[in-house]
């Protein structure tokens, strides 16, 4: 009997620690996001302010570290070319691949790594031709822009673009894998995005049903209902730029997560670790964008 | 006093001679070297941007170890060749003075404005300024094969391996990677022994090897299907390999960090190689078959 109270202590404890372990692990690995309806149709999810791992043990330009951020909301989709010709048609914007008068096309037949300039490609026309036009692809990710183009549409749109480290954030929904799904690309040989598939970029073996960009939410949704974050397009995010100088820096933008034209053995990329960077105002068929917000201050009620 | 006196007639010398190989310069090569050499107009841009080169002197087998968006295209490899011997001599003068001590390489370059209203006229005018001139003068070198620049570039990597050694950054690291690379290449057209039976070479080839074999198998497919050759715009993508024969994809020809011993070690394959005569010399002989982009 003397022992009761003792071993009621003891359970206590433990129960304590455990609940402690509870709530400090949900405080790092929060649940799925409620989801709201945004700008120009856009569907958002709220990520808390807080403290999130980011990157990967060993990766040289994205090593697994905690950072801070506030909160933020972030698109649940790529933009799609139906939210982009609303923007377009709103402002009368002209973007840098119709400025320049071509975008840089990749295509099946293609040598790896092969880009070439093709006139008329932008984002009504990703390859110079009917193929994915936009009007024909309302609901396909815009491509053939410029991350001035996404900067502006998200300016337009009341948002911003995500920063790496929030677009990861959002992107491993809490998860340390290398893929939302967990380290393998395809679980049990099913693709679970879109990426190339085929040895070189002469023929895509489409084991995902896709030659190029897919429509949105093609694919199951990561934790917090995040579509698409590997692969379909690469997303131009803000920060994360390694540049020798200023100079530079303000040339380049980042990107991630891959995109339908990165297969195992050429870029790699459709992944929640790497980080590629490329030229602000470069425009290619595999390049997109989805935009983040940051919530307005609560309005004061002597306003 | 003497010292003094000497450096002024050394310097004297030089100003001489300079002049007198650039009035034996034609003028309508050395127009042509300038505006190719700062207005590549092989444009590559891909979907990302290869990694810098890192703090380590880098040997690209391909002739330049910085990765550029504009690179020489075949169309103008092709008019540099049909003058090569009035080429040559513009890209000595130019050896001549980069070499000299207390020179300033920038004093040659264009101005960003005028590189800007090019690149503006191609609809590019965003880019910033991604290539500099000895980048495109090396690999006009390099393609003419002219292996009586191989002392200048020696003269010239030894100068950047001195300011590398006193204050090594990402400047020194890529003009003296530029400039080795260059001097590899040129000895490896030429089939140069001690380079062909280096270790470094052996890596190289076991790389270049892993990446033909998909390549191969690319160009055999394209091959089948179209009954044709690689088309103009594929060969602007494909560098065949002087010594293997193996064709290597142009961003990713093989590339390896050397040590700075290894660097001495390339500077004094190119003393060894003035001692060999000169009907052993392949020079325009050794140069590739066609005007290939690099």
């Amino acid at each position: 009997m003397a022992d009761q109270p003792v071993r009621t202590g003891a359970v206590l404890a433990v129960v304590t620690l455990a609940i402690a372990l509870i709530v400090g692990y949900a405080a790092l690995v929060p649940g799925r996001p409620q989801t709201a309806v945004g700008p120009n149709g856009h569907a958002l999810v709220r990520v808390v302010a807080g403290r999130y791992w980011v990157g990967a043990e060993g990766h040289a330009r994205n090593p697994r570290r905690l950072v801070s951020v506030e909160a933020y909301d972030i698109a649940t989709t790529e933009t799609t070319n139906a939210q982009f010709a609303r923007f377009v048609e709103a402002t009368g914007y002209v973007t840098d691949a119709e400025r320049a008068g071509f975008g840089m096309v990749s295509e099946e037949g293609m040598l790896d790594w092969q880009w070439q300039q093709v006139k008329g490609a932008h984002w009504r026309r990703p390859f110079g031709d009917e193929r994915l036009a936009a009007a024909t692809h309302p609901d396909h990710p815009v491509t053939q822009i410029s991350a001035a183009d996404a900067a502006a549409y998200s300016a337009w749109a009341g948002g911003r673009l995500p920063t790496v480290e929030e677009w990861e954030i959002a992107a491993r929904a809490g998860v340390d894998t290398r893929y939302p799904w967990g380290d393998e690309l395809m679980p049990g040989g099913k693709p679970m995005a879109n990426t190339w598939h085929g040895a070189t970029h002469y023929k895509n073996e489409m084991l995902d049903k896709f030659l190029y960009t897919a429509p949105v939410k093609s694919f199951p949704p990561n934790r917090w209902g995040l579509y698409d974050v590997i692969g379909n397009v690469f997303e131009y995010c803000d920060g994360g730029v390694i540049a020798a100088n200023s100079e530079q820096a303000a040339q380049l933008t980042a990107g991630r997560g891959g995109s339908w034209w990165c297969s195992k053995d050429t870029c790699n990329f459709f992944n929640l670790a790497d980080i590629g960077q490329m030229y602000r105002h470069g425009s290619l068929s595999n390049q997109g964008f989805r935009i983040a917000m940051s919530p307005k201050p609560p309005t004061s009620a002597a306003n | 006093m003497r010292v003094r006196l000497a450096r002024f007639l050394g310097a004297f010398i030089l100003a001489f001679f300079n002049c007198a190989l650039a009035s034996a310069q034609s003028p309508e090569a050395e127009k042509l070297v300038r505006k190719i050499a700062y207005m590549p107009e092989f444009y590559q841009q891909m979907c990302s941007l290869p990694p810098s080169l890192g703090s380590s002197v880098v040997i690209h087998f391909s002739g330049a170890a910085t990765f550029s968006e504009f690179t020489l295209s075949a169309r103008q490899f092709a008019r540099l060749r049909a003058q090569r011997n009035e080429v040559i001599k513009v890209l000595h003068v130019w050896l001549e003075n980069v070499t000299a001590e207390g020179f300033e390489e920038t004093q040659q370059e264009p101005s960003r404005e005028e590189v800007v209203e090019e690149l503006n006229e191609r609809g590019l005018g965003y880019m910033p300024r991604a290539f500099y001139g000895a980048r495109s003068k090396l690999l006009m070198l390099v393609d003419l094969n002219d292996v009586s620049a191989l002392p200048l570039l020696k003269a010239y990597a030894d100068k950047w391996y001195k300011i590398h050694k006193r204050a090594p950054d990402s400047q020194t690291v890529q003009r003296l990677s530029d400039i080795m690379s260059a001097i590899v290449a040129i000895l490896r057209q030429e089939r140069f022994e001690p380079v062909l039976s280096s270790q470094f070479e052996k890596d190289a080839e076991a790389k270049m090897s892993d990446e033909a074999n998909a390549l191969n198998e690319t160009l055999r497919r394209k091959r089948d299907a179209n009954h044709e050759e690689l088309t103009e715009q594929d060969r602007a993508w494909v560098l065949r390999d002087p010594v293997t024969g193996l064709p290597v994809l142009l961003r990713w020809y093989p590339k390896l960090t050397i040590s700075d011993e290894t660097v001495v070690e390339i500077l004094s394959w190119v003393d060894q190689y003035q001692k060999l005569p000169a009907k052993k010399r392949l020079d325009a002989k050794g140069m590739m078959p066609w005007p290939i982009n690099r």
